[in-house]
C-alpha cells in the first residue's frame, strides 16, 4: 500500500536536496552535476552495488513501533561482505594509483576490516600486512580459531601478531616493505581516514535514492560506530546530497561518546581535505554518538546484544555479530520501544557485517 | 503450466554478480575463467538454495503454510537458508539433521550454519541415523504438527525437487544475460553437484532459453558418477512434471559428471580442494568451501591443467555458497599459534 503522503515526502526529499547542495558547494550546481564532480573521486569497483534496504516486516510488528528498515551493506562480494568494502574502493584505488605494490593495514584478530582488505588486496594483486592485536586477552584461542582471523590466513595475508600494541609493529613493517621497494600504502584500523571515508557518502547518495524509490522519509538511521569513518561518511554524504532531516546515530561499540565525537570531527576534517567540502558544513549538533550500549568494552559482547541477534534472526532471518552490529541492534530496540527516538519514523538499521566473528562467539549462544 | 506462469517470491537481490577472475586464469594459464557469486545473496550468508526457496515458498504460501519442516546435514547450508526464509517470511521451523562425518561432530557442532540455525530460533532435531532415520522423524513431526493445527509444508533436501530447481532455470537465463553483455561465450560451465537441483535447473534452463552450447560440468561431491546421473535424470524428470518442456529438450549426452573429486566422501575433505580453497583465497580474495565448492574448484582446477575436455573457452565457475561450514574445518587451515612475519 503507498502511504498517503508518499509524494510529498519525495517532493520534500527532493526539494531539500537543492537547498543543501547550495549549501555544499556554495553555488547552484544540480544534483546531478554535484554527482558528476563526486563521482570523479578515483574509484575502483570491488562489489556490486547497491546493496538492498529493505522493510523489516516482522521486526516492526513485534515492536510495534515505527517502520523499521535494514540496510544490507553485509551481503558485498569481498570474502563475506561488510562496510569496509566500499570504503576499500576508494582506498586501494589510491593504493594503486600510487603504485604500491603491497598494503598494510591493522586491526583486532577477528577484524572485519583486515579480512576485508585481505580480499581487496588479493583481488587487485596487492600483498597484504596485516597486523593483528588481541582485544579480549582471555579469549585467545577462540579469536585464533576460526572466523575472520582463519579467512585471512586462507587469503595468504602476512599475518603479524603485536602483544605490545600495534604502532612500533607497523612502522617497522611499512619500513621494511619501503626498504624492498613495495612502496607500501597504509590503511589506517577501519579504513576510518578521509579517502576511506568517502565509500560511506556515496553510501548515503544510495540510500536517498533508494528511500526516494521507496517513498520514505527516514527520521533516524543507526550504525554502530568503532573507527568512525562509517558515520562521518554516512552523515557528510546525506548532507552533501541534500538530504537535511535523517538524523545520524551512532552507537558506540567500545568508547565514551565523547571520545568518539571528538574522533568524528576529526574524520569529517579528513573527508573535508580529500573533498574541499567546508570544515563547517557539518554542525557539531549532527554528531550524535550514544555511549549507552557498549558494555564492558570493545569486542566484549553484551547481554542485550547477543538477545537483539536472536530477536532479529528469529524474526528476520538476518544475522547480526556480537561486536558491532548487535550491540547497535539491541539500542535500535531500546531507543524504539521506549521512545528514545523523537518523532521516529521510519528507522533505518545500517547492517555493518561483521558475521564472520559470530563463530568464535559461539559459546556465548549456548541453549 | 508454463516456466513463466510458475509463482515465484523473490528473497534476495538479483542479478548476483558475473565477473572475470584474472589472477587464477594467469595461474593456470588456460582459458579465461569467470566466476558467478551466488554465494552473495541476502538469505543469512547467502548461496544457491535462495534461488530454489523462492519457487518453493511461494508455493508454501499458496498453500496456507505456516511451518517449514526440512532436512540436512547439521552443517546443511539448505537449511541454513530455509530457516532464514521462514524466519523472514514468519514460518515456524522445523529441521532434522544427521552427522555426514560421525568422527567430527564436535567441530560440525560448534559453529556455522547450525550455529546460525540456532540463532535463527529453528526446532533443530539431531538424528543419529542415515537419511531413512532423517525421514522417518520427520513424518513423525509433521503428525504432531498437523495434530496440533499447523499447517506443516515439506521442503526436500537441497530444495532439489522439479519446483525449486526453477530456481537455476532463472539463473540460467540470467547468465544468458550476464555473458552476452560481457562478450563471454562460455564452453563450460563447472558447479559441484550434490542433491543435482542445481545441476538439473541450471541445464535445463541454458536449453530451455536457447543456449545449445554451453556444456554443464557437474563436479559430484559425494557418490560416483553413475549413481549422481541417475539422480539427476529423476530431477530433470521432476522439472518436466511441473513445467511444460520437450521431453527431448536436454539429451542424455549432455550429463555431465564426474566422479573423480570427492574424495572418500560427502563432507570429507579432501587435499585438493583444501588446496584450491588456499589458491582462490590467495589469487582472488575469495572464500570456497571444504564440502561443495572447494571440491568442485578442484576439479576444474585438474581438468583445465590436463586439458581434459577439449577446448576450452571463457570456463565458469558457479560458486553455490557453503563457506560458513569452513569455521567448523577450521583446523584444517589454521594456524594456531599465529603466523608471525615480523
Amino acid at each position: 500500500m503507498t502511504h498517503p503522503d508518499e509524494k510529498s515526502r519525495r517532493n520534500f526529499i527532493k526539494g531539500a536536496g537543492v537547498l543543501a547542495l547550495a549549501t555544499a558547494a556554495g553555488n547552484s550546481l544540480s544534483f546531478a552535476q554535484t554527482s558528476r564532480e563526486f563521482d570523479k573521486i578515483p574509484r575502483i569497483s570491488l562489489t556490486t552495488l547497491p546493496t538492498a534496504c529493505s522493510k523489516m516486516t516482522n521486526l516492526t510488528k513485534l515492536i510495534g513501533g515505527p517502520d523499521l528498515y535494514i540496510k544490507r551493506d553485509d551481503v558485498m562480494e569481498l570474502a563475506h561482505g561488510g562496510n569496509k568494502t566500499r570504503k576499500l574502493e576508494y582506498g586501494l584505488a589510491e593504493a594503486l594509483n600510487n603504485g604500491a605494490k603491497a598494503v598494510v593495514t591493522q586491526g583486532g584478530l577477528q577484524s572485519n576490516h583486515v579480512r576485508q582488505t585481505c580480499s581487496g588486496a588479493a583481488k587487485v594483486g596487492l600483498e597484504a600486512h596485516v597486523i593483528l592485536s588481541n582485544p579480549v586477552p582471555e579469549m585467545k584461542e577462540e579469536l585464533m580459531g576460526s572466523g575472520n582471523y582463519l579467512m585471512d590466513q586462507l587469503m595468504d595475508a602476512h599475518i603479524y601478531i603485536a602483544e605490545d600494541g600495534r604502532g612500533p609493529v607497523v612502522d617497522k613493517v611499512i619500513a621494511d616493505l619501503t626498504a624492498a621497494g613495495k612502496k607500501p600504502y597504509n590503511i589506517p584500523a577501519g579504513a576510518s581516514n578521509g579517502i576511506g571515508s568517502i565509500g560511506y557518502m556515496r553510501a548515503a547518495r544510495e540510500l536517498i535514492g533508494q528511500w526516494n524509490e521507496m517513498g520514505i522519509s527516514p527520521s533516524h538511521i543507526i550504525t554502530a560506530t568503532g573507527s568512525c569513518g562509517t558515520q562521518s561518511g554516512l552523515l557528510m554524504g546525506l548532507r552533501y546530497f541534500g538530504n537535511t532531516t535523517t538524523k545520524v546515530i551512532g552507537i558506540s561499540v567500545s568508547a565514551p561518546s565523547a571520545a568518539l565525537e571528538a574522533r568524528m570531527r576529526e574524520v569529517l576534517n579528513m573527508i573535508s581535505d580529500v573533498t574541499g567540502i567546508d570544515k563547517n558544513f557539518i554542525k557539531d549538533e549532527d554528531i550524535i554518538v550514544n555511549d549507552n550500549y557498549f558494555g564492558e568494552g570493545y569486542g566484549r559482547p553484551t547481554e542485550d546484544g547477543i538477545t537483539a541477534i536472536r530477536t532479529v534472526a528469529s524474526h528476520e532471518g538476518v544475522i547480526l555479530d556480537p561486536v558491532y552490529t548487535g550491540k547497535g541492534m539491541s539500542a535500535m530496540l531500546d531507543m524504539v520501544k521506549n521512545g528514545k527516538l523523537e518523532n521516529a519514523r521510519d528507522v533505518v538499521f545500517l547492517h555493518t557485517g561483521g558475521a564472520p566473528a559470530i563463530h568464535p562467539y559461539a559459546a556465548f549462544f549456548k541453549g | 503450466m508454463k516456466f513463466e506462469e510458475v509463482p515465484r517470491l523473490p528473497l534476495t537481490s538479483l542479478p548476483t554478480s558475473f565477473s572475470a577472475l584474472p589472477n587464477l586464469s594467469k595461474e593456470l594459464g588456460g582459458p579465461d575463467i569467470y566466476i558467478k557469486r551466488d554465494d552473495v545473496m541476502d538469505l543469512a550468508h547467502g548461496g544457491n538454495k535462495t534461488r530454489k526457496l523462492e519457487y518453493v515458498f511461494a508455493d508454501a504460501l499458496n498453500k496456507g503454510a505456516d511451518t517449514i519442516l526440512t532436512m540436512g546435514g547439521i552443517q546443511s547450508n539448505h537449511v541454513r537458508q530455509t530457516v532464514s526464509a521462514a524466519a523472514k517470511l514468519g514460518f515456524e521451523s522445523h529441521v532434522f539433521l544427521n552427522n555426514p562425518v560421525p568422527e567430527r561432530r564436535a567441530e560440525m557442532l560448534s559453529g556455522g550454519n547450525y550455529l546460525m540455525d540456532k540463532i535463527m530460533g529453528a526446532n533443530e532435531y539431531i538424528i543419529d541415523g542415515d537419511d531413512d532415520a532423517v525421514a522417518e522423524n520427520m513424518t513423525r513431526v509433521e503428525k504432531e504438527l498437523i495434530a496440533k493445527g499447523k499447517k506443516p509444508y515439506l521442503v526436500p533436501m537441497g530444495a532439489s525437487n522439479g519446483l525449486g530447481s526453477l530456481g537455476y532455470m532463472l539463473a540460467a537465463q540470467e547468465l544468458m544475460i550476464q555473458w552476452e553483455n560481457a562478450d563471454a561465450v562460455p564452453s563450460h560451465i563447472f558447479l559441484g553437484t550434490g542433491s543435482c537441483g542445481t545441476h538439473a535447473g541450471l541445464l535445463t534452463g541454458l536449453r530451455y532459453f536457447g543456449n545449445t552450447t554451453t556444456k554443464v560440468v557437474g563436479i559430484s561431491v559425494s557418490q560416483p558418477e553413475e549413481i549422481k546421473k541417475e539422480n539427476l535424470r529423476e530431477v530433470l524428470a521432476q522439472i518436466r512434471d511441473v513445467i511444460d518442456i520437450p521431453d527431448n529438450l536436454v539429451g542424455e549426452d549432455d550429463l555431465i559428471i564426474s566422479g573423480d573429486y570427492f574424495g572418500q566422501a560427502y563432507a570429507y575433505p579432501t587435499d585438493e580442494a583444501n588446496d584450491a580453497i588456499r589458491l582462490l583465497g590467495e589469487t582472488e580474495g575469495i572464500i570456497l568451501d571444504p564440502v561443495y565448492t572447494g571440491k568442485a574448484m578442484a576439479g576444474m582446477i585438474d581438468m583445465v591443467k590436463k586439458q581434459k575436455l577439449g577446448t576450452m573457452k571463457d570456463i565458469v565457475f558457479l560458486h553455490t555458497g557453503g563457506a560458513p561450514a569452513i569455521h567448523t574445518f577450521a583446523d584444517l587451515f589454521i594456524d594456531i599459534e599465529g603466523k608471525l612475519d615480523a
